[in-house]
């Protein structure tokens, strides 16, 4: 790689970074692997540099290297039978966690939720999804990041949305359930 | 798809419970120091990933390698080649070992100066050591045997009758996860270190292409004086049981490589490393 090259890849890490690191977390990589991800997005990025479009959109190469990198770590992760579930010291590690202890479980809790309903979707709809409602895209722009038809991220969309709501009413069932229980025994 | 909106828009169909939901997980940026820690991880990993490339011309210039088998030992070369392409991981790895290391070899730690407490230990008594150690040695357990390099080697960089103190244990060379997280080091001094074993790596490899094997060796054992706390030990390792390999001491390249193998079973490269102890 020219001096030239390297600079483009350097330019190009620099604008990309964030999005694919927030990507790959959003896509179901587990805190822990999350740096060994990344610099396999970018190790991918880096051999395939020479064959970019740099005019083109980037960002959708880099996403879509994202979402291999993710299925690949998933089911190395589940040969292995790990849970993919949220780390649980996530929290402990995040630098924008209230110090509040009350707080703190109620964000773990709300975490754990939204990554239990995030493994029920496929890494298609979980694309969609988190594209849209967590990353603030818009369809159009998702069709383009994913290269795939506008109504085909429509229908992702309104599946995942679905299988969230789905998740999210049976937690609420759950805890209802278990609050009645607890009032019954007293 | 404009005519949706987000759930996080207080005015969509989503309720407030579910809301809640989302807002946890709009906290997914990288930490602070993430994206230089892995950019330099990624270059010190592109400086050796070459090695793959190199393996024909490289096998070529060795004739004592060829004696082990000219179709082999592409494979050998080939194959470790491709271990340092897929040795992102090895950071991490190598990173997470050592500061079980550190925590063991705690109890030395006060020989090192009290404002750099939490920054990497680096071994005193090897600081003082003789610059003429040989680099074979270093990195072997105290019960192994240094693998003799070639006397037309050990010319370009050491006495002949230097002797290396085999240190007590891998842990005294090994990185600190500490050098790149929380480490009270400064990140320009970590990076600084990195960039110079980034260096020195590259040029090793650089050398063993083209076949200056004592170059290769010198460039080594001059990163080794300087680092005795490499970020980028495996990689290091990973090229000196080359050089051993294609320098004849293939015995000393198995042994090398079974203590590799011994302290990371799991390194990305042991699977290419496993190779040198399989023939």
């Amino acid at each position: 790689m020219s001096e030239a090259d390297l600079n483009g890849f350097a330019a190009l890490y620099r604008e990309n970074f964030a999005f694919a690191w927030r990507s790959l977390r959003r896509l179901g990589v587990p805190e822990r692997d999350l740096g060994d991800a990344a610099q396999d997005v970018f190790l991918v990025v880096y051999r395939k540099f020479d064959q970019l479009d740099l005019q083109g959109p980037l960002a959708s190469y880099v996403y879509a290297v994202c979402m291999r990198v993710a299925s690949n770590r998933r089911r190395s992760a589940l040969r292995r039978h790990e849970q993919l579930a949220e780390d649980p010291d996530r929290v402990e590690e995040s630098e924008t966690v209230p110090v509040h202890d009350t707080q703190r479980e109620q964000l773990a809790e709300q975490r754990a939720l939204l990554e239990a309903a995030l493994n029920e979707m496929s890494l298609e709809q979980r694309a969609v999804f988190t594209l849209f409602e967590l990353e603030g895209r818009t369809g159009d722009e998702v069709a383009e990041l994913l290269g795939v038809p506008t109504p085909t991220v429509h229908s992702r969309l309104r599946l995942a949305r679905e299988i969230f709501r789905r998740s999210i009413e049976r937690h609420r069932a759950r805890e209802h359930f278990e609050l009645r229980r607890t009032g019954g025994e007293r | 798809m404009s005519e949706l909106k987000h759930w996080l828009d207080e005015s969509s169909e989503a309720d407030e419970f579910e809301r809640a939901i989302l807002r946890a997980g709009l906290d997914a940026e990288p930490p602070e120091a993430k994206q230089d820690q892995i950019w330099s991880a990624l270059m010190a990993t592109l400086a050796v990933a070459p090695l793959a490339a190199a393996t024909t011309s490289a096998r070529a210039a060795t004739a004592k390698a060829a004696v082990a088998g000219t179709s082999k030992t592409a494979t050998v070369w080939l194959a470790v080649g491709k271990g340092f392409l897929v040795g992102l991981a090895v950071y991490g790895t190598a990173a997470g070992v050592s500061e079980m290391a550190n925590r063991r070899r705690a109890p030395h730690s006060p020989a090192v100066p009290a404002p750099q407490a939490s920054a990497p230990v680096r071994g005193t008594s090897r600081d003082n050591e003789p610059s003429s150690t040989a680099s074979t040695a270093v990195l072997l357990h105290a019960n192994e045997e240094a693998p003799v390099m070639p006397r037309a080697i050990q010319r370009g960089i050491a006495s002949p009758n230097a002797r290396a103190r085999a240190p007590q244990d891998l842990a005294e060379v090994l990185p600190s996860a500490a050098t790149f997280g929380d480490s009270g080091q400064p990140n320009s001094a970590r990076l600084s270190q990195l960039e110079a074993e980034t260096r020195a790596l590259r040029s090793a490899r650089d050398e063993l292409r083209a076949g200056k094997l004592a170059d290769a060796f010198a460039t080594l054992e001059t990163s080794r004086r300087q680092v005795t706390v490499p970020e980028l030990y495996q990689e290091r390792e990973a090229l000196m049981i080359e050089l051993l390999y294609r320098s004849g001491q293939v015995t000393a390249a198995e042994q090398r490589a079974r203590s590799f193998l011994s302290h990371f079973p799991e390194s990305p490269h042991a699977q290419q490393i496993r190779r040198f102890v399989a023939r």
